[in-house]
């Protein structure tokens, strides 16, 4: 399929996600007769919302030919489900059940294409492989500050978690040791604990909350206002809430002297070019952890060229390190997994302009 | 490979109640736990008979039981998930059927149910699907998110004017630093002239004379402080720490200000404490704030009266009180005078102008040696100014 048929069948899907979610409710149930005493109203609504997120990766990946990013999601779903209990072999039937609904609203030319992203996302829930481990990883040189601090903040003990940090600076600790030692990876370890049903989502996003506070509480270390004369703009897509990976990056880029504009999560696209086009940054960096907002991030950098700007466009998060073309495929530039990479990614883009 | 079991088992409402009570929403029981306590004792056999008839079949197994009751359906769902060679069980209600089973089997009033309800809400906290509180989450960290985001500029722009303020006070230096010698020309010929020409001048040139010495004698003091005061703002303030006796320096120095204090009849007295007080500090600048302070009580005091300087030992510091007998200080004004340009809102004598420098100087040194500098006052009676300062340790 090229580009323009993927695109349109990924269009179909998401216009007939409400009917094809009703459907594969439908065909679920008929599989499994049994099940349907099985769910209240409020249940029935939950797996009718699952449905319609599967569609919506399904499409997104479909668009972006990029099956790895089906595949990473489906291998996240299956650890997700399996650890709040949900059986397995359910959510093969509902994927079954799923393609029947699709096949019934797609053309024969995409029926194979469907096909095939069910048929992959099968194998992956057939494979029982072990689940990833700590992020804090025994080649961290800060593990036991690490996991201190993730005790400390799953425990929400705030001022402990801070007072912590701040006397690891007074130690002469470096900021940028502790964004990517401590920070990063005790970020990327609260995800894996609620995907793994090991803490909840108001866990989460408490944790979440106390890392900014600490954060916030070390920028009077980093904007020391010394320039090396670069500068970068950095800012989430629109809808995208998920901004502490770029804030790193951004705050990393201040360190090294970069003169940066974090413009944060969930930014308005015209309010976007807008300050590109006040501000003069010599790099943009743009971030999605949401799959399913990569087409907004497609949109947006069209809507940055198609307004006459030329800086080079660097792209991150998620979905970014899953599929290492992806990056192309949105129209970007350059792609870099973390905010070492990204400095160099950005100095190599700043000298070939 | 995935089994399902539809058996009709034996009524397990007692064994309902208990996990309702116990452990709603969800229970878990881990591998070597015996998981049969859910289940009527009768059907124990028979449970682990299907269990084991699967497990013999299959290395991989899921096994799903709904448990049916008699007296009302209630659904339960146990799920078996084996892994490695044990089974976990995992058994799971709805608040909703949880209700229904206390109305129908129990027989409660709606009253007493909904109190169960609020109970169980209450013990477990709130729906982590539920799409509002899915919502409300992510508008706290819609919030959290700007708030960070305005705290990064807000430090941001700190530090712009932070520099911004470096370079204020480099540009403010330079320039007072430039005004200060040409200005101490101005007075100094103007002394000479007004001097040397004390016996040909008219008292109208005279009184011009006296005007272009006082204006430029009070220009070199206004650039003096914003010299000494950009010093300071800038972090420069460097002191030469010495041991030295506060008491003999006292001694020594405030009749010196006796004569300043002569024109208006005023008296300047010292209480000693008749013991030693030891300090480490820049002797040069406890001079410079000791004259500016009993400079400010001679200035702002009515003739006639007596101003008093006291040494009082507190814990490990020292602290100098000096008492006027002036118009007091407005309580609006008590903190506001330490700024820089803030003057007292009270008039002053016109002849004897302030630069609005004096106590922002005085209190920056002060805070230099780790003390501590401030003023009580009552309207009409007097102020005290008190500076501490840490005693020298031993």
């Amino acid at each position: 399929m090229d580009k323009e048929q993927r695109k349109n069948l990924s269009q179909t899907i998401l216009n007939k996600k409400d009917l094809v979610s009703d459907l594969t409710l439908q065909g679920h149930f008929e599989r499994k007769p049994m099940f349907t005493h099985r769910y209240n109203p409020r249940q029935l609504e939950l797996c009718r919302k699952d449905i319609l997120y599967n569609l919506s990766f399904l499409a997104q990946a479909i668009e972006l030919d990029s099956p790895k990013l089906f595949e990473a999601y489906v291998r996240w779903l299956r650890t997700f489900l399996n650890h709040i209990g949900v059986l397995i072999p359910d959510v093969k039937d509902n994927f079954i059940s799923m393609e029947q609904a699709l096949l019934g609203q797609v053309s024969e030319n995409e029926a194979p294409e469907i096909k095939s992203y069910i048929s992959l996302a099968l194998n992956v829930l057939e494979i029982y492989d072990s689940e990833d481990p700590s992020y804090i990883s025994k080649a961290n040189p800060l593990r036991i500050e690490a996991n201190t601090f993730l005790n400390h903040i799953l425990a929400g003990e705030r001022h402990k978690a801070s007072e912590m940090i701040l006397n690891l600076v007074r130690q002469q600790e470096s900021i940028k040791s502790i964004y990517l030692n401590i920070l990063q990876p005790v970020q990327h370890e609260i995800g894996r604990l609620w995907q793994t049903n090991q803490i909840s989502v108001a866990q989460e996003h408490y944790s979440t909350a106390i890392t900014q506070l600490v954060i916030s509480q070390l920028y009077p270390y980093i904007f020391t206002n010394v320039f090396k004369g670069k500068s970068l703009l950095a800012s989430c897509v629109s809808g995208e809430l998920h901004e502490i990976g770029l804030r790193m990056l951004s705050d990393i880029f201040e360190l090294e002297g970069w003169d940066t504009w974090y413009l944060g999560a969930n930014m308005p696209h015209g309010d976007i070019v807008k300050t590109i086009q006040k501000k003069k940054p010599d790099i943009i960096a743009l971030s999605t952890t949401m799959t399913y907002h990569l087409s907004l991030m497609e949109d947006l950098i069209a809507l940055i060229r198609s307004s006459g700007i030329q800086t080079p466009i660097m792209v991150g998060g998620y979905p970014f390190n899953l599929d290492p073309e992806l990056w192309q495929k949105v129209g970007a530039n350059a792609t870099a997994s973390d905010a070492d990479t990204a400095l160099r990614v950005a100095f190599k883009l700043v000298e070939a302009v | 490979m995935r089994y399902t079991t539809l058996v009709m088992l034996c009524d397990s409402t007692g064994q309902l109640k208990s996990m309702l009570i116990n452990h709603y929403p969800q229970l878990k029981i881990e591998p070597g736990q015996n998981w049969f306590q859910i289940l009527n004792p009768s059907d124990h056999e028979m449970a682990q008979h299907t269990f084991l008839n699967i497990a013999s079949q299959s290395e991989a197994m899921d096994v799903e039981f709904v448990l049916n009751f008699q007296q009302a359906a209630i659904p339960v769902f146990l799920y078996g998930n084996r892994i490695a060679d044990a089974v976990l069980l995992k058994a799971e209600s709805e608040l909703d059927d949880i209700c229904q089973y206390y109305s129908k089997i129990e027989k409660l009033d709606a009253d007493t149910i909904s109190k169960i309800r609020a109970m169980y809400e209450g013990k477990t906290g709130v729906n982590e699907r539920d799409p509002n509180y899915i919502r409300f989450l992510e508008d706290l960290s819609r919030v959290n998110n700007e708030l960070i985001t305005y705290q990064r500029e807000l430090n941001k722009k700190n530090a712009e004017l932070a520099k911004l303020n470096e370079l204020k006070n480099q540009f403010v230096g330079m320039a007072a630093h430039d005004l200060r010698n040409p200005l101490g020309i101005i007075s100094n010929y103007t002394r000479f002239l007004i001097e040397d020409l004390q016996n040909s001048l008219d008292d109208t040139q005279k009184e011009f004379m006296d005007i272009i010495l006082s204006t430029s004698n009070y220009m070199l003091k206004l650039v003096e402080g914003i010299l000494d005061l950009t010093y300071i703002q800038s972090g420069k303030i460097k002191l030469t720490l010495q041991r030295f006796d506060l008491d003999v320096m006292l001694k020594d120095f405030v009749p010196l200000q006796q004569s300043l204090a002569k024109r208006k009849d005023i008296q300047v007295v010292y209480t000693g404490l008749m013991t030693e007080l030891w300090v480490e500090a820049d002797s040069v600048k406890i001079r410079q704030v000791l004259s500016n302070l009993i400079g400010n009580a001679i200035k702002y005091s009515p003739a006639n009266t007596l101003i008093l300087i006291q040494p009082l030992v507190q814990g490990s510091f020292v602290t100098i009180k000096i008492t006027d007998q002036g118009p007091g200080v407005p309580e609006a004004d008590l903190e506001r005078i330490f700024e820089p340009f803030q003057k007292s809102s009270l008039t002053l004598n016109p002849d004897e102008p302030s630069t609005g420098l004096g106590l922002t100087i005085t209190r920056n040194i002060i805070l230099a040696h780790h003390g501590k500098i401030w003023v009580e006052s009552t309207m009409g009676k007097g102020s005290s100014f008190f500076v501490a300062l840490p005693l020298a340790k031993d």
